[in-house]
């Protein structure tokens, strides 16, 4: 791989031996994957943070390099964590998880990260279009390169954070122009209509990504609403569930690419769940938007309490921004927890045997937990809440 | 004999070798205690990889992988080395940062000409490296 006079300098351990093997651990996979050399990146976000997930080898790696004199080089923000860090007893949290978690945070603000601790970091941080950004959480990486026009890779939670330390990333995959063009098409037109009725965002979202596999998707005649930015979250993180792909293209010509139309069973058929109205109602997978919130307040405050347990799942800064609307739902028996979720929480420690989840990603990630998952579409909202009283 | 590869961490090490046709999900597919594949659909279900010479096409699954290779090799676990025949990010940081010599794009497919079984000294050394296989089953 061809390095600057900087990076050879930082290799040489002319800035300390410390940011020399944190460079070098990002040349090897840039050679592993024949990258050319590497790029400036701009911004930074990280996965892998819950200790559920990364356990003490993790937490050992991250308070190892925050005790040297390392830090983060830009602006830079993490996943949710395993448990909300104010209400963490509520949910069944042990102390010893809780403080082994806690350690994991503090020394990852050490490093300098900003503790966003929602996987939604493109609601809340503002990057230029073009930029070029390290980030590790799936939905995150397809809303950043479908919608935002960044670039990115999937980059991963260990290699993102010592991306942002260093600031640079292997420049392969899709931060290339050329690997950015659409692969294969993916035509809705004989599903427009009861993808729009049913609202199957998620579903479709499933499909593409196991359809596309490695290659760029360029989907055509979809209802207009999937571009509506919730309606987009979801389907972007079921394609991020389902496939490896990191970008979806939804606009453009597709010329002689091979073409798939599908059907409505094609799409059921390739789901990880099967639809219910039975379990304990979770949302928030990718993290509810303030819009979302909004949505749920005005579902309860017209309707009352919901007959079965909700909880919902959403980052920490809309605690302050969205007030009125939490407390809402917390009068409607809702439960609000933030800075973590459905996903890399403990569902069993909150008393949560059978998730009902709007997200198809939720729902796979959950089955793979043994979990016995159901699905709902957000248009049933009122009678999964309600019943049939509604 | 000998397989030369690429070399992508430097380190060498000796063991049985332990074949896998199929790819490796790290994260949710080896339990990070007693370094056994628990993914039941895996052909190499209930087997121990440490201490071995694990030999599988590439890694798969959630990044979080690289996590559990730090995991494996903290409780003493972790295969002796890797070889892949195209190793991706989540299997090159897990090695770079748990130190477990790792090499990949074999010159003939090992999945092939080895066997689970056999021991085997693995040498990685400034991008060259080479299985050399001691003892045929």
């Amino acid at each position: 791989m061809e390095l600057t006079r900087e990076e050879e300098e930082i290799l040489n351990g002319r800035r300390g031996e410390e940011l020399a093997k944190v460079l070098e651990v990002i040349v090897k996979v840039g050679e592993a994957l024949e990258a050319k050399r590497l790029v400036n990146v701009t911004h930074a976000h990280i996965s892998g943070i819950s200790y559920k997930n990364i356990g003490d080898a993790g937490l050992e790696f991250i308070e190892k390099l925050a005790s040297s004199n390392l830090r983060v080089s830009i602006p830079a923000t993490v996943n949710p964590a395993g448990m909300d860090i104010k209400k963490w007893r509520k949910m069944g949290v042990k102390q010893d998880f809780a403080e082994k978690q806690l350690r994991i945070l503090g020394s990852l603000r050490k490093l300098g990260f900003k503790m966003l601790l929602t996987c939604t970091p493109y609601l809340y941080e503002k990057i230029p279009p073009g930029s070029q950004v390290a980030w590790a959480e799936s939905n995150a990486v397809l809303y950043a390169n479908s919608i935002l026009n960044l670039y990115t890779n999937r980059e991963g939670g260990p290699l993102a954070l010592l991306e942002a330390i260093v600031g640079k990333a292997p420049l392969y995959g899709y931060r290339l122009e050329e690997n950015r063009r659409p692969g294969l098409v993916i035509d809705f037109s004989d599903i427009k209509r009861t993808i729009k009725e049913r609202e199957l965002y998620q579903a479709i979202g499933y499909y593409v990504g196991t359809i596309a596999k490695f290659e760029v998707p360029l989907i055509k005649n979809y209802p207009s609403l999937l571009l509506q930015p919730d309606n987009v979250k979801l389907f972007l993180a079921a394609v991020g569930a389902s496939g490896s792909v990191a970008l979806v293209r939804f606009h453009g010509e597709g010329g002689n690419l091979e073409r798939y139309r599908p059907d409505i069973d094609d799409v059921y058929s390739a789901l990880p769940a099967d639809f219910s109205d039975e379990g304990t109602i979770l949302m928030g997978c990718p993290h509810l938007s303030a819009r979302e919130i909004r949505w749920l307040a005005d579902i309860v405050k017209r309707w009352g309490k919901p007959k079965r347990r909700v909880i919902i799942f959403t980052a920490r800064v809309l605690e302050n921004s969205m007030y009125k609307d939490i407390v809402a739902l917390s009068r409607a028996g809702i439960e609000v927890y933030f800075d973590t979720c459905m996903v890399v929480a403990d569902l069993k420690s909150m008393g949560v045997d059978k998730p009902l989840v709007d997200s198809a990603k939720a729902a796979y990630y959950l089955s793979s937990q043994g979990y016995d998952v159901g699905l709902f579409s957000r248009k049933d909202i009122l009678r999964v809440f309600y019943g049939d009283s509604v | 004999m000998r397989i030369w590869g690429r070399g992508l961490v430097e380190g060498a090490a000796k063991g049985e070798i332990l074949v896998a046709s199929e790819p490796i999900s790290f994260y949710g597919g080896v339990d990070p205690r007693s370094g056994r594949i628990v993914d039941k659909k895996h052909a190499l279900y209930g087997k121990s990889i440490a201490g071995k010479i694990l030999v599988f096409p590439y890694g798969k699954g959630s990044t979080v992988g690289s996590y559990v290779i730090l995991s494996l090799a903290k409780n003493g676990v972790a295969p002796a080395a890797i070889v892949n025949i195209l190793s991706e990010p989540i299997i090159v940081i897990g090695c770079v940062l748990a130190g477990i010599p790792l090499m990949d794009k074999p010159e003939k497919n090992p999945i092939e000409v080895l066997q689970s079984g056999e021991k085997g000294v693995l040498v990685v050394e400034k991008g060259k490296a080479y299985l050399e296989v001691e003892e045929y089953v």
